[in-house]
């Protein structure tokens, strides 16, 4: 068999979910580092820090004398770790956003009665289990489908080798067993 | 697409907010280069403000001298990370504490501010022409110096009353003769002293003509050291001090 690699080139799939998914991460970030700068100065108010800068000497509360550099700090954590976030988010996410978007495009192919097609994932997707389990589903269909064929076919061919056949009987078998063909042909699938 | 246009508009909040607190830090102060000492730059603003507090004894010129010479040493001394030892950031300490309890002395001297009665200065002026014979008594106890009893050391002794330290005079300025002063803790431990009498001097001395102002101001130093260690005792009393063993 050939390892056919599949290679998403879009990773922004489902701009709903994902954005959805990144925001709330983002905020959890924004959170966290409002938090901590808070709890830290809760701490350190009733600490002194003398701080020597440009051969001047500052004296004064922790949070006090500290707060330029945690708001520093904590725009900087914001705007990198956010956009880490971001992109970190994105490749994540789009591992289920992905297989999700598959299974739709598979399930409006199957309700169109087109059960010839395989859901193929990625190495590291979500859902591997969802979608070999409808591989198998169309698989087994398609057996069925074929045995189902082959049964009303030769039921045809048994009513016509009847020696002096009712002709009325022969033709009410026919025409069932061409409605059975004609619902087996309505579905699009490998012949097995 | 919403969402990711919700985290640029925070971006933009956060980054509009950085730059509000930032602003003070921002707007230095514009001032040409008055003196460059290696990476050092003393703009002519800051070199005005020194120069403001420039001792009346050196000239312009001196005082810079001494002020490179000190960012020299300042330099010389950082690049040898003499701030980052231990025994550096101790003597900060030590100036950091005292500093702290000085401006905390100053504050509460301050604070004390007793009244000085025409009656003790007039009583102070008579007593000058004094001789006084006192008793010390030393005792183990506060108990014991309060009940006047087993007294671990007893002297009498007679001295013209300006002659005494300013704390004794301070003592018998308000005691009359036979009465004994409240004990005080010492070295030695607790000491009373006992006014027994007072005698008129045969000749007056030099010492006896102090001007009132001056008594005055005795007068009230004795009278802020004794509210001082009023407030040092009241200070111990309600702190919580153990010596666990």
């Amino acid at each position: 068999m050939n390892a056919t690699r599949y290679r998403r080139r879009n990773y922004f799939i489902n701009k709903e979910y994902q954005g959805r998914t990144i925001f709330h991460y983002f905020l959890l970030i924004l959170a966290g580092s409002i938090l901590f700068s808070l709890v830290f100065s809760f701490f350190s108010s009733n600490t002194i820090s003398i701080v020597y800068e440009d051969y001047h000497l500052k004296l004064g509360t922790t949070p006090g004398i500290l707060m330029d550099r945690i708001f520093s700090a904590q725009w900087f954590f914001i705007v990198v770790c956010g956009m880490a976030v971001i992109l970190i988010t994105l490749f994540l996410t789009h591992r289920v956003a992905g297989p999700f978007y598959r299974f739709e495009k598979s399930l409006d192919t199957m309700l169109e009665k087109d059960i010839s097609g395989n859901i193929h994932l990625r190495k590291k997707d979500e859902g591997k289990g969802v979608a070999e389990r409808l591989n198998r589903f169309n698989t087994m269909l398609a057996t069925h489908l074929s045995a189902v064929e082959a049964a009303n076919k030769e039921i045809r061919q048994l009513a016509e080798e009847q020696n002096n056949p009712d002709p009325e009987v022969l033709e009410s078998i026919s025409e069932k067993s061409r409605r059975i063909d004609a619902l087996i042909n309505e579905f699009t699938f490998t012949r097995q | 697409m919403r969402y990711l246009y919700y985290i640029l508009g925070i971006f933009i909040l956060a980054t509009a907010v950085f730059a509000f607190i930032g602003r003070d830090r921002a707007s230095v102060e514009v001032s040409r280069p008055a003196l460059v000492i290696n990476d050092r730059i003393i703009t002519e603003a800051e070199l005005n403000k020194r120069l403001a507090d420039k001792p009346h004894d050196m000239t312009e010129e001196q005082y810079i001298d001494s002020l490179i010479m000190q960012e020299l040493l300042i330099q010389e001394a950082l690049d040898r990370d003499i701030h980052q030892e231990e025994s550096f950031r101790r003597s900060v300490e030590s100036f950091y504490e005292q500093s702290l309890v000085k401006t905390l002395l100053d504050r509460k001297y301050q604070d004390f501010s007793p009244e000085v009665r025409d009656k003790e200065v007039e009583e102070y002026k008579r007593l000058s022409g004094m001789e006084i014979q006192f008793t010390r008594r030393t005792y183990n106890t506060r108990t014991e110096a309060k009940n006047n009893k087993n007294p671990s050391g007893v002297q009498t002794k007679t001295s013209p009353f300006v002659f005494l330290s300013d704390n004794l005079r301070f003592i018998f300025l308000n005691l009359a003769p036979g009465q004994t002063s409240a004990p005080r803790q010492t070295d030695e431990g607790y000491v009373t002293y006992r006014l027994d009498q007072t005698r008129p001097l045969k000749k007056t001395t030099p010492a006896a003509d102090m001007d009132t102002q001056r008594i005055r101001n005795l007068i009230a130093d004795q009278k802020q050291e004794r509210l001082y260690d009023r407030w040092a005792a009241n200070l111990r009393q309600q702190a919580d001090i153990r010596r666990p063993r």
